[in-house]
């Protein structure tokens, strides 16, 4: 048995070519988990993974810290292109999607599914819909999280606005912005940074597709739709009027200022991810207040598109490690485990049942910010416009607008001419990553 | 023990044995990844990196002509310019300085080199706090509201600074080294001879460290254009790629936008660039006194 047994797991090590051999045949099988989370969100994914190791004695989990999103994809690449050193599950940002998908790299994990029995509706549609290519669920979405508003109460206060009403559009946040900075309350009134997903967020929110093909859900996209259908301009116009009103800041491409500039009370209202709410609690000496992300007048009822990171199983050829991974995996959707998640870092329960906690009810009675959060998500709609684009340039189309809108807050271009060289550098690159992958 | 007379071929190709560990090291680190460089040039890449197809001359062409890579060597041209020049001649002054016979030498000594001990990233981010438009110290000093580095104007400049106060240190230790080994016969002759301060420095210190000064400036050059950290920390190449100097635009190519293709096409520009750039310098050696 035991011989059979080293067989086995010889058999799969070769197969792995170069995998290093780490499992015992009495042992825990080992597997190795790559992970972009560093402080709190970080600390909060080693202290879950400690406890699915203590939980039982099959698997054990090595965590490695790879640095930022960027930072692991590039080493992901790298690793699958030597082929050494791959890990067994692997956290992968929202739009590293298409780049796995097409990488061949990885064991869709609905694959999974059936022979475990495991319930798919476990996970929310919303979110499991973006992870799925033609109807395939591929990654097991963990870090989930959306933009919303967050608003200083003290501020609010200070400049005579009802600190429990944040507001809904950008019309209002112009005309609380005002009320802000004339009272003095604080020297700024609104700020986001300069970041393509809000960009592709406000589509989302004003019912339009990013990309064609249904935002490339039925087929590949090859080529962008926000210039034709007006919503680009639309959104570069009003982000224009925001940044010329005197009563936003801009903080750049860099999120973290935008952040500072908010923790030391010098911004009344800023747009960031769901992802820094447990740090914003923390960090923040005033009451933080949360809001929806903001929409256009006539359009309240948009959604929003799930961003964050998900897991995915990689084929490494060992089947004794891939089903490791996928109990792995399947811990992590379990509601006590995504109820941790979500009071450690302000990322969503992908799984509803753990709203329904006793320990998650408190801690959002404790914290209300975290309810508007799920709330938003919930309202959500399920359809294109949310599923958000499914394209494999999207981390170099979020840069080309970075360029682009910094150029339109100087005034070197006008937001019509941003959106027409924003469109036709992104398609272009869309054209050469097609023409890359045939 | 009377040696042996050696086979004349063995003769002939014995020294070139002695070389084959190094050129084997050579071939491996350098030499193949340079082919690899220029084969991949050609080719247009899958995300992987792979040659998908060869499209000839086509990346070269794009980069030339589609504006971004060429900015980025103006973008680079203007920090190396600016950095070289203020490091030196900071460094320089700073080690004429230290060297006047003055109280707490050792003092001044250990603070203008300390720059050199902390990593770029690391000085970057203490910088990010420094320079941010609301919260930042600098426009609390000089009561301005700048944003130094989210507005085109200025973003530059601020990369520029960072560098440059990382840069000294190096330069200050060469500079105060090669200074204490100028002959203090000679300053003693020209001051006999009446020369003032400047005129001391000008025509005995300058020649006297020209060799180290050569040095640097080769060094401060291609630090320079090779430099990253900075920019990838505190701009990300931006506003409006007016900080995207040339090293980290290949970056963004290859491990951002995954087009490996293009990201070599820019680094063998690049190499071609560094090489005309270093031997223009060595044209200036003549005028360097040993």
């Amino acid at each position: 048995m035991k011989l059979k047994k080293w067989i086995g797991l010889m058999a799969g090590a070769v197969m792995a070519a170069g995998l290093v051999l780490t499992a015992h045949a009495d042992g825990p099988v080992e597997i190795t988990f790559w992970h972009a989370m560093g402080g709190v969100n970080g600390e909060t994914l080693e202290s879950i993974v400690k406890d699915f190791n203590e939980s039982q004695d099959e698997v054990h989990v090595n965590t490695e810290y790879q640095g930022t999103y960027d930072d692991t994809i590039t080493k992901l690449k790298a690793s699958i292109q030597s082929s050494t050193g791959f890990p067994d599950v692997c956290q992968m940002y929202d739009v590293g999607t298409k780049f796995m998908y097409d990488s061949g790299a990885a064991i869709p994990v609905e694959d999974m599914f059936e022979t475990t029995g495991y319930d798919k509706s476990t996970v929310m549609d919303v979110i499991s819909s973006y992870y799925s290519v033609e109807g395939k669920q591929y990654a097991m979405p963990f870090n989930v999280s959306t933009p919303m508003l967050y608003y200083n109460k003290d501020v609010f206060e200070a400049a005579g606005l009802d600190p429990e009403t944040p507001p809904k559009t950008y019309e209002e946040i112009l005309e609380f912005a005002k009320q802000i900075v004339d009272s003095g309350a604080a020297p700024v009134g609104y700020s986001q940074a300069i970041y393509g997903w809000f960009f592709e967020q406000q589509l989302a929110g004003l019912d339009l597709c990013y990309g064609n093909n249904d935002n490339g859900r039925t087929e590949p996209v090859t080529a962008v739709e926000f210039d034709s259908n007006g919503g680009g301009e639309k959104i570069f116009q009003m982000w224009l009027d925001m940044y010329k009103s005197g009563y936003f800041e801009n903080y750049g491409t860099t999120t973290a200022d935008t952040q500072t500039a908010f923790f030391a009370g010098q911004v009344g209202i800023i747009i960031e991810s769901t992802a820094i709410l447990k740090n914003a609690i923390n960090s923040s000496p005033f009451e933080v207040g949360t809001g929806y992300f903001p929409r256009f007048e006539g359009n309240e009822d948009g959604g929003v598109i799930i961003g964050g990171g998900s897991l995915w199983m990689m084929n490494t050829g060992d089947e004794a490690k891939e089903n490791a991974a996928w109990k792995f995996i399947e811990y992590t959707t379990q509601p006590e485990v995504q109820a941790k998640w979500n009071m450690g870092t302000g990322y969503f329960a992908i799984n509803e049942a753990a709203y329904d906690l006793d320990e998650m009810k408190a801690y959002v009675e404790e914290f209300p910010g975290f309810s508007v959060a799920i709330n938003q998500l919930k309202d959500s709609p399920v359809n294109t416009y949310t599923a958000g684009v499914l394209s494999g340039v999207q981390t170099e189309s979020r840069l080309i607008f970075n360029d682009l809108m910094a150029q339109v807050y100087d005034g070197k271009i006008t937001p019509a001419e941003g959106v027409e060289q924003l469109a036709s550098q992104v398609n272009s690159a869309i054209e050469n990553y097609n023409a890359s992958i045939e | 023990m009377q040696l042996k007379a050696k086979n004349p071929v063995f003769k002939a190709i014995e020294p070139y044995l002695y070389l084959v560990p190094a050129l084997v090291l050579f071939a491996l680190f350098v030499f193949w990844p340079f082919i690899k460089t220029i084969q991949l040039s050609f080719a247009l890449t899958d995300p992987l990196g792979r040659v998908a197809k060869y499209i000839g001359a086509k990346n070269y062409i794009d980069i030339l002509t589609n504006g971004a890579f060429v900015n980025s060597l103006i973008v680079t041209l203007k920090y190396a310019a600016g950095r070289v020049v203020f490091s030196i001649a900071l460094g320089f002054i700073l080690a004429i300085i230290s060297t006047e016979k003055i109280k707490g030498k050792g003092f001044f000594r250990t603070m203008y080199a300390l720059p050199m001990a902390i990593s770029a990233s690391a000085a970057a981010v203490i910088f990010m706090f420094v320079f941010h438009g609301s919260v930042g110290i600098l426009n609390k000093l000089l009561g301005t509201h700048i944003g130094w580095l989210t507005d085109q104007r200025y973003a530059l400049m601020a990369v520029t600074i960072v560098s440059v106060w990382i840069a000294i240190g190096m330069n200050f230790i060469y500079l105060t080294a090669a200074i204490q080994s100028v002959p203090v016969e000679l300053y003693e002759s020209v001051s006999l001879d009446g020369a003032n301060f400047f005129q001391k420095h000008r025509y005995v210190t300058i020649p006297g460290v020209s060799p180290t000064l050569f040095f640097l400036l080769i060094i401060n050059v291609i630090n320079s254009i090779q430099a990253y950290a900075e920019v990838k920390m505190m701009t990300s190449g931006g506003p409006a790629s007016s900080t995207n100097i040339v090293v980290y635009e290949i970056y963004q190519q290859a491990f951002i936008n995954s087009r490996f293709g293009v990201a070599c096409a820019e680094s063998v520009i690049l190499f071609i660039i560094l090489i005309i750039l270093t031997a223009l310098q060595f044209r200036l050696e003549k005028k360097v006194t040993y």
